[in-house]
């Protein structure tokens, strides 16, 4: 009988309904998603719910198929639990409670912060990174100390990447907006002065979008998407760089749908090498939303007996990275 | 002035509407707000959800979501046997 266990992965916090499944030696066998496109504006929670109704059981069974699986063959199902949008998040549980009744295997919330970073610590093979974590939802400064993941700095408002997408939208750039954003920048040769705001080791970005925004009509977009992305980048860079100090880390970690900058990229690698530290950046595929990482940290709670009653098996909007003790990393 | 709905799903299969109704029990103790509820029950294979709210708008809302997640959950139903 083959000792390898397979985990399912859903996640839907946002806007991606996502399907992974991964094997116990850390193989992705599958990783499909669908992902909401707002037609205007941001995503709107109802809509983006509604989407993922309607995409989750053709996600599923893609997943399974690629993976050349059965639901009958997964040892566990684990769901993105939080933090996230409330009605993405209950279409992603209940789907993952039902899937869980199907199979009669065992159901296992994840927190969607962990499962960024875990997946990171997976495919880098380092064992304990300083984490910046960039999305739209999320600009947290993590590191692990003392059996959990601990807050060395995060965004006092909006995520950088809400910041650079409502900035994009703004400039009619569209969906997804930091890659284009950044090919413009490319092309900027002046710097536009924008608030840079650093608090403690806190950064805050909604002041910056708004006078970014407001400046559009005076400003040649190439300088002012330089000058934005240097400015929020720069209040990254300047608290990481602490925190590196701070930890002592031997490495940093990229990981978010963010990290996919080059720009970014190239800044904090930049800090690395100040501190002699090794750099890494999740990989494309995996930097996103995604059930991989879903299913890779269910894993790993499953490991320690970290499943929940289908009962009680409630979503937690609002459910902070440090309030999860991670006894895997004893 | 409140607002009631009552929708009965009859889906012949107990053990199917035992799953249904588990797999959304959660979702109606986070559910509930001061201006709308829900309530859910089994009876053999038939499910019966009640609606509270003080608008009919509120009704129609958490209607559409119970709707959403039972329509969601009986299509997954279908990769039992992938």
């Amino acid at each position: 009988m083959s000792s390898v266990q397979y985990v399912l992965g859903i996640e839907c916090t946002a806007h991606t309904f996502g399907c992974g499944v991964v094997s116990s030696e850390g193989t992705v066998l599958s990783n499909t998603k669908a992902e909401y496109v707002p037609k205007t504006g941001g995503i709107h929670p109802r809509e983006a719910s509604q989407h993922h109704a309607a995409k989750a059981s053709a996600t599923i069974r893609d997943a399974l198929k690629e993976a050349d699986l059965r639901l009958s063959d997964v040892d566990a199902v684990a769901f993105s639990a939080g933090p996230g949008l409330g009605p993405c998040l209950r279409t992603g549980a209940t789907v993952a409670r039902m899937l869980s009744l199907l199979s009669s295997k065992p159901l296992v919330p994840v927190n969607h912060c962990i499962a960024h970073i875990e997946v990171g610590r997976m495919v880098t093979e380092e064992e304990d990174p300083l984490v910046v974590y960039v999305s739209g939802g999320n600009t947290i400064v993590s590191a692990f100390s003392d059996g959990r993941y601990r807050i060395f700095g995060e965004t006092l408002d909006i995520a950088l990447g809400n910041c650079l997408d409502s900035f994009a939208r703004s400039l009619g750039l569209g969906h997804p907006g930091v890659p284009k954003l950044e090919s413009l920048a490319n092309e900027g040769r002046s710097f536009i002065p924008l608030p840079y705001v650093v608090k403690g080791q806190d950064v805050s970005y909604s002041g910056l979008l708004t006078m970014a925004v407001r400046k559009i009509e005076e400003s040649d977009p190439h300088d002012l998407s330089l000058s934005l992305l240097e400015v929020a980048y720069g209040t990254l860079a300047e608290v990481t760089e602490r925190a590196l100090a701070h930890t002592e880390k031997p490495s940093l970690l990229l990981t978010g749908g963010v990290a996919r900058s080059p720009r970014l990229q190239r800044i904090l690698e930049s800090v690395c090498q100040e501190h002699s530290s090794r750099f890494y950046v999740v990989p494309p595929d995996l930097a996103g939303d995604n059930g991989a990482m879903i299913a890779w940290t269910g894993y790993l709670a499953l490991k320690e007996d970290l499943t929940a009653p289908i009962e009680t098996s409630y979503i937690r909007p609002k459910w902070r990275l440090d309030e999860v003790e991670v006894p895997w990393r004893r | 002035m409140t607002i009631k709905s009552n929708l009965k799903i009859e889906l012949g299969d107990p053990d199917l509407a035992e799953k249904l109704y588990r797999a959304i029990l959660p979702e109606v103790a986070t559910t509930k707000s001061k201006a709308s509820k829900a309530s859910i029950r089994r009876e053999g294979g038939t499910l019966t959800i009640e609606i509270e709210a003080a608008t009919i708008a509120g009704v129609r809302a958490l209607l559409n979501s119970y709707i959403r997640w039972i329509t969601t959950s009986l299509e997954v139903v279908n990769l039992k046997g992938d």
